[in-house]
């Protein structure tokens, strides 16, 4: 069982495309801190959860990724690791489309019931008392934007739950409006104006808050709400990386 | 004589809710017990489950029972079966004696399947809804407006407020009113409406003829399911039924100044059962459509609902089924936020739905070149990466954004992301 393996302080880290190829500070961050809570990380053979290749009807790819993913990642589970993950659609993929597309398939459901959001994981090794909690203060304000695919997740944000825990952060504003962004629609230039359009909402709620920083769990809510507002965005992870000192 | 087909109108009663309010306070204590207990919102959701399985597996025979009940005991009320929504304007066409103006309520199936092929053939639409939202304005205060209303759970508030028995025998006036029920009781025809205003309500009183449009899937068992999904409708749905709509900007011919018809000629009452492809949805892998009670709570987040310039309230169901029915051409303005997913009362997965609808689409259709390119992002991805001191630097160049505008789809405009030459997988081999 998931409780179980998370007691075994071994993850496996999926990292996703976004972190690999365009982000991968998040990634070195994770793993720093991993090392910071005494984790054994590997990272092994993977490839794009499938996602972004569903979305635009490219099914036989989308199957082919996401049986190498169950066998590579499934194995795993069989010894002992927990999966986890930066993007939070990386997450909801493997967590809730795993089992849905691959039905019946037992290895897709191990897959799905030991994937964990980065932030989901950090807090239940602190409610169990393992998380390493010197964190040096970080007098920061915060504005933190929930990805609509944290929030499809129904695991109650466990983001700012775990951002809460570094003195002196002040989590100003929580949003919840979409980006407009969804992966490479907002990209399109059949979405584009409609992208920005939705996105406004969100722009506008940034301006009425302003804080030191822009926090979001995604690399394309990221990239939106850069283009839109000329401020940086960091992931969670990189202030989690900078409380610890690393 | 024959008795008149039952016409139940429910309406967000909050008289009821008060009164229950002074009882608690006046006979709490022993008379405790007598208090109507509020069901639980999970109970709820359970037993509107129940009603709409019960709609998907049967509905065939909910349809022949419902025809014979209806030519049995109202023959009074005329009857159409009509296979697709060509056929049901036609017989609208065809009853309409020369009137052409046509007065509905905010039914998706009115608006959505009925209403192009009607003012294809020379009809005036107007909604009587929108109507008196012109007179009240929109006001912020309006309870049905407000939020987090569906978590304080209203049911308690919601009755039937008016009983008809087929058309009242009062004045009438010259024109048709087409109106889409909410749900309709098979074992005996009870037809329900969910009302706000009174439109509907004055639609039924004053059009010479109208005619009542239910689609398939508005079938239920017996009237008191009906009564159950009607109130499960409004309270689920109460927050929602002003989203997308706004008071209308042009002017309309007003009801109240209309003239009666020239001839004393009794009030028509029409009922069109409509498939239009419903049988079929029922039995397919859309089949968890079926499940829906219309309540357009799915529209509550939906970030793109504001796109699609409707004057009738669009919700994601709606967009998916009309695609479905072939009505619509294109689901490619979802951007799969999940959003309605989380809402809906059913627990209908519409994301699932809606990409299975995409997908089902491509392998009839085949799939653009652009949406073929946009399929492999993580090809993409390694080729930008393979070049990273390359593409970098030409990503932001014109001459080279304008082509690639044309090939994949992707606008000149957007920002997109640095590569980096070593990815984080190659860093974490070296470090990790």
């Amino acid at each position: 069982m998931a409780e179980d393996l998370a007691s075994n302080k071994k993850v496996v880290y999926y990292t996703g495309c976004f972190a690999n190829y365009y982000y991968p500070e998040v990634g070195e961050a994770l793993v720093r801190v991993l090392g910071k809570n005494r984790i054994k990380v590997i990272v092994p053979e993977q490839v794009c959860c499938g996602l972004p290749m569903m979305a635009k009807g490219n099914t036989r790819g989308a199957y082919k990724n996401m049986e190498l993913n169950t066998r590579v990642l499934s194995q795993a589970v069989s010894d002992g690791f927990v999966l986890i993950t930066t993007c939070s659609s990386c997450s909801l993929f493997l967590k809730r489309d795993y089992p849905l597309w691959m039905a019946g398939s037992e290895l897709a459901k191990q897959v799905s019931q030991n994937t964990y959001h980065f932030s989901e994981y950090l807090l239940i090794l602190h409610d169990r008392g393992w998380l390493n909690t010197d964190f040096r203060p970080l007098p920061q304000t915060v504005f933190y934007h929930t990805p609509c695919h944290l929030t499809a997740q129904e695991i109650d944000s466990p983001t700012v739950k775990l951002l809460k825990l570094i003195p002196g952060i002040t989590i100003k504003h929580v949003s919840k409006e979409c980006c407009g962004m969804g992966g490479a629609y907002g990209y399109e230039k059949a979405n584009y104006e409609l992208s920005k359009e939705i996105a406004d909402k969100l722009y506008r709620e940034i301006k009425e808050n302003p804080t030191h920083r822009i926090v979001t769990d995604c690399g394309g809510c990221k990239l939106q709400i850069e283009a839109g507002t000329d401020r940086k965005v960091d992931h969670p992870i990189i202030l989690v990386r900078e409380a610890y000192g690393l | 004589m024959n008795q008149d087909l039952p016409i139940w109108i429910m309406e967000p009663e909050l008289t009821q809710k008060r009164d229950l309010s002074a009882r608690k306070l006046l006979e709490g204590g022993q008379k405790k017990a007598l208090i109507p207990q509020t069901p639980s919102i999970d109970d709820l959701k359970q037993q509107l489950r129940e009603i709409r399985e019960y709609t998907r597996q049967n509905i065939d025979s909910l349809a022949r029972e419902l025809q014979t009940n209806l030519t049995q005991h109202y023959p009074q009320v005329k009857l159409k079966l009509a296979a697709d929504n060509i056929e049901a304007v036609r017989y609208i066409t065809q009853i309409s004696d020369g009137i052409k103006l046509i007065s509905t309520n905010n039914s998706s199936v009115v608006n959505q399947e009925l209403k192009p092929g009607l003012l294809a053939n020379g009809f005036r639409v107007i909604n009587s809804y929108l109507d008196e939202f012109e007179v009240r304005k929109k006001e912020i205060l309006d309870y049905w407006d407000l939020p987090g209303l569906r978590d304080k759970n209203l049911w308690g508030s919601f009755d039937v407020s008016i009983k008809m028995a087929g058309l009242a025998n009062t004045e009438s006036k010259k024109y048709l009113a087409l109106l889409g029920v909410n749900a309709i009781a098979a074992e005996d025809g009870t037809v329900f409406f969910l009302q706000h205003f009174s439109n509907i309500y004055n639609d039924l009183k004053q059009a010479s003829k109208v005619i009542l449009v239910v689609g398939l899937d508005k079938l239920v068992k017996s009237r008191q399911d009906a009564t159950f999904q009607t109130k499960g409708m409004g309270m689920f749905g109460m927050e929602c039924v002003l989203l997308g709509i706004g008071p209308k900007p042009t002017k309309t011919p007003s009801i109240a100044k209309l003239s009666p018809p020239p001839t004393n000629k009794e009030r028509e009452l029409y009922l069109v059962l409509l498939d239009n492809g419903r049988t079929d949805l029922a039995k397919s892998n859309f089949s968890d459509l079926f499940l829906c009670i219309g309540c357009r709570v799915c529209n509550q987040r939906c970030p793109i609902r504001h796109s699609f310039d409707a004057d009738h309230i669009w919700t994601p169901k709606n967009y998916l089924s009309q695609f479905l029915y072939g009505i619509s051409r294109s689901i490619d303005t979802c951007l799969h936020c999940e959003a309605c997913r989380l809402e809906c009362p059913l627990d209908i997965d519409l994301p699932l739905l809606m990409w299975q609808a995409k997908i089902d689409h491509a392998q009839k259709h085949g799939r653009s070149l652009q949406h073929k390119l946009l399929g492999m992002p993580e090809m993409l991805a390694k080729l930008g990466t393979a070049f990273a001191f390359l593409t970098n630097g030409m990503m932001r160049t014109k001459l080279v954004r304008i082509p690639m505008e044309f090939v994949t789809g992707i606008d000149r405009r957007t920002k997109l992301p640095r590569f980096h030459s070593q990815t984080f997988r190659k860093w974490f081999k070296k470090n990790g």
